[in-house]
């Protein structure tokens, strides 16, 4: 990582994207709305400068988190994925398209729910960890008498179904809205140039 | 051989159909002091960043024809290189203060400490600077909590202590309240005579006809007047050019239309008072 | 004939506490010793007096307001809730008391302090660090270490961006909502209005990212010369160098006697 390396802005938007990681959230508690929001910064960062950008953006609010929540860090590994699959989606054109969009957010809420299920289950011991989704894994374990492990699993990636969709379709209208100026400059900018002016 | 020479230069951002700056070609010499007027989107912003060597590097878009600075083409300059030779100052005095610096003592040594000097020399330089630019008493507080004109204040401060010998001023006093705007101007009283190269945008006309060595007028990407100050602020087609010309000025026309000329167009209040009073006979 | 201010700058920066005047990087291989010493230890006395020994630490570094801030409320959402929530799901035996006709039993509760006590273990250690660390003397560090100055950049930046980004929030939320935009109401209602809050947020902090960029690149940002520094830390005396390498020993050590006991047994 140096400035050789990697195209100037983009290193300048780096802080950027961990700062709106943070009003992502900060935004949704304004507006009462029960999602975390918090990984937009991520995923525009990935989208619009790549996959490597986007990993920094992601590592660095994992680190900035575990200043109050040190456990966040181990949730590091989901901001990678997020970052690189935002790179990839962005390539392949798919943030171009709205029913496409909201389409990969089942991925990304697969990683968020599912893979960070996994590692809440290997952080707690093989149990039900973060309160939140304790609350809808418990009924589906004691009342449905779903395996522990699945119940975990379903909730965390329901609650993450909903916030990653509405996170990818913030992502979709953002992209959307950059002027062309700064698109040009960014390294996979060119992909949501519109016209020339 | 001038210290910047521009040859025949037009430039289109990306994605842009009509050039920025068209056909350019003009020279800067060493220790002279220019000002650079003109409507908005007529290229003065354009200008300062291919001298910054940030057209094309950081802009990309289509460059045609050449710039040299020091004789050496501006494609070939190093960029980090270049930043140690032109200092740049320009209008949002948010942007230019870094945000990783707990004290502007601290703030005005980043350049130098970026430029790898050694810790003495970078100590003296930042106090002479904050003395030159009175900013002493606000050394040991954050950049983060100043207001606007205190930002940039130190944001000069910052770039005279990297002590390049060719300075780009941009717009400085346009975001500033009246006071931030008096301060920019005795810093701007201040630099002049130091011997450096100045190029200062500036819409405060008034603040060019007293500073400036040189005048040049951009308007539609082109320079369409270039010469000694007076000369330009006092050409009579200066609004017509999308330019604001000294209210002095626009008087001085207006006597000639009257029949009753100066001696010549003034360009600066002190100027315009002593013609008036030698022409009433009063000296 | 410097000021006391600036003549500061021509010694190593210091505290006075002997433990926040360890160097950044000591700090952190200590504290990680620790942390990780709570996640592989998986036993309730260790995870107890780490938590007792990292509060009489914070103490006496003068941080415990700090520290206890933030650690004592994950001593409520942690490790409470993990023992309330184990009484849930660790089906067990022994029964201690009857709550309301809830069964509470000794094996969820030993389970529920395990494992809060392994999350706290670890933790406290960490909060412990940047309590006892600022960031700019962790980057500095790293920068002797060869790691580059745009990396610095990037992490100390943030911090600020944050504070301004926040700033922006509050004034963007208040004047879209003056302009009509609705934010109360339905749940759809209230999504719609995140766009018009974080839209001119983004292209503003980017527009701003340009010109910063442009103003740094000013500052000599992008020279390739060694950088020299203003504010410098002490260099690392060799006995913190030791205390490093046997705190890192002794702790692989105890992951090997770890690794034997759950083998033998």
């Amino acid at each position: 990582m140096n400035s050789k390396g990697m195209d100037k802005l983009t290193l300048f938007l780096i802080p950027i994207g961990v700062a709106v990681n943070f009003i992502g959230g900060q935004i949704a508690i304004l507006l009462r709305l029960p999602l975390y929001l918090d990984s937009i910064g991520t995923i525009v960062v990935g989208a619009l400068c790549g996959g490597i950008p986007g990993v920094i953006v992601g590592v660095i609010s994992n680190v900035l988190n575990s200043i109050t929540s040190p456990v966040t860090l181990f949730y590091a590994v989901l901001s990678i994925i997020f970052a690189l699959s935002a790179a990839f989606c962005s390539r392949h054109k798919i943030f171009l398209s709205l029913p496409k969009t909201v389409i990969v957010s089942i991925w990304f809420a697969f990683v968020g729910g599912g893979i960070g299920a996994c590692i809440t289950w290997l952080l707690f011991s093989f149990d039900f960890g973060t309160i939140t989704a304790s609350m809808f894994a418990i009924p589906l374990y004691e009342v449905f008498g779903i395996p522990k492990f699945w119940a975990q699993f379903i909730s965390e990636f329901t609650m993450d179904l909903l916030d990653k969709s509405v996170s990818l379709v913030l992502v979709f209208f953002i992209l959307k809205s950059m002027p062309t100026r700064f698109l040009a400059k960014l390294p996979l900018g060119e992909i949501y140039v519109k016209e020339e002016y | 051989m001038s210290l910047i020479e521009l040859e025949n230069v037009t430039y289109h951002y990306p994605f842009s159909k009509e050039p920025a700056l068209r056909q350019i070609s003009c020279t800067f010499e060493k220790g002279k002091f220019y000002g650079i007027v003109g409507e908005n989107g007529g290229g003065k912003t354009s200008l300062c960043n291919l001298l910054r060597g940030l057209i094309p590097h950081f802009y990309r878009g289509k460059l045609e024809g050449r710039v040299t600075i020091d004789g050496t083409d501006v494609q070939d300059w190093d960029t980090g290189r270049l930043s140690a030779r032109i200092g740049y100052v320009f209008q949002n005095p948010f942007t230019q203060i870094s945000g990783i610096k707990a004290t502007v003592f601290e703030e005005v040594a980043m350049g130098l400490e970026n430029l790898g000097r050694p810790k003495k020399e970078m100590v003296d330089e930042v106090l002479r600077v904050c003395k030159l630019l009175d900013i002493e008493n606000l050394m040991e507080k954050s950049p983060n909590a100043l207001s606007g004109g205190q930002r940039q204040r130190v944001a000069f401060a910052s770039i005279l202590a990297m002590d390049a010998d060719i300075l780009v001023i941009d717009e400085p006093t346009s975001q500033l309240d009246p006071q931030g705007t008096q301060d920019v101007f005795e810093i701007i009283h201040t630099l002049r005579g130091t011997g450096k190269t100045i190029l200062l945008v500036e819409h405060k006309v008034d603040l060019i006809a007293e500073y400036c060595d040189e005048v040049l007028v951009m308007q539609g990407g082109q320079i369409v007047r270039k010469g000694p100050t007076a000369q330009v602020l006092a050409d009579k087609e200066l609004p017509q050019l999308g330019a604001l010309q000294p209210q002095v000025a626009m008087f001085g026309h207006a006597m000639a239309d009257a029949g009753k000329p100066l001696e010549e167009i003034p360009i600066t209040l002190e100027q315009a008072l002593r013609l008036v009073r030698r022409r009433r006979g009063e000296v | 004939m410097y000021s006391e201010f600036v003549q500061k700058f021509f010694s190593p920066q210091t505290t006075g506490n002997w433990f926040k005047d360890l160097n950044p990087l000591t700090k952190l291989n200590l504290l990680l010793v620790l942390a990780f010493t709570a996640l592989v230890a998986q036993s309730i006395p260790c995870a107890l007096g780490l938590c007792v020994f990292y509060y009489l630490l914070a103490f006496l570094i003068g941080e415990f307001k700090y520290f206890s801030g933030i650690f004592s409320k994950l001593l409520i959402t942690v490790g409470l809730f993990m023992v309330i929530l184990r009484q849930f799901t660790v089906k067990g035996e022994t029964v201690l008391f009857d709550l309301f006709g809830w069964n509470w039993t000794l094996e969820g509760l030993l389970n529920g302090l395990k494992v809060g006590g392994i999350i706290l273990g670890f933790s406290g250690a960490i909060i412990l660090f940047y309590a006892s660390t600022e960031m700019r003397d962790l980057m500095y560090t790293l920068e002797q270490k060869g790691v580059p100055h745009t990396t610095s950049y990037i992490i100390l930046a943030s911090f600020q961006t944050i504070v301004d980004l926040k700033a922006s929030v509050q004034t963007i939320f208040e004047s879209q909502k003056a302009r009509g935009i609705e934010v109360e109401g339905s749940l759809l209602t209230r999504a719609k209005a995140f766009f018009p809050v974080i839209s001119p947020l983004m292209l503003g902090a980017i527009s701003s990212a340009e010109e910063k960029s442009i103003a740094m690149d000013a500052r000599a940002f992008s020279i390739d010369t060694p950088h020299t520094f203003l504010r410098e830390l002490r260099p690392v005396p060799g006995w913190e160098k030791a205390l490093n390498l046997t705190a890192d020993l002794a702790f692989v050590a105890f992951c090997v006697w770890r690794v034997l006991t759950i083998f033998v047994l």
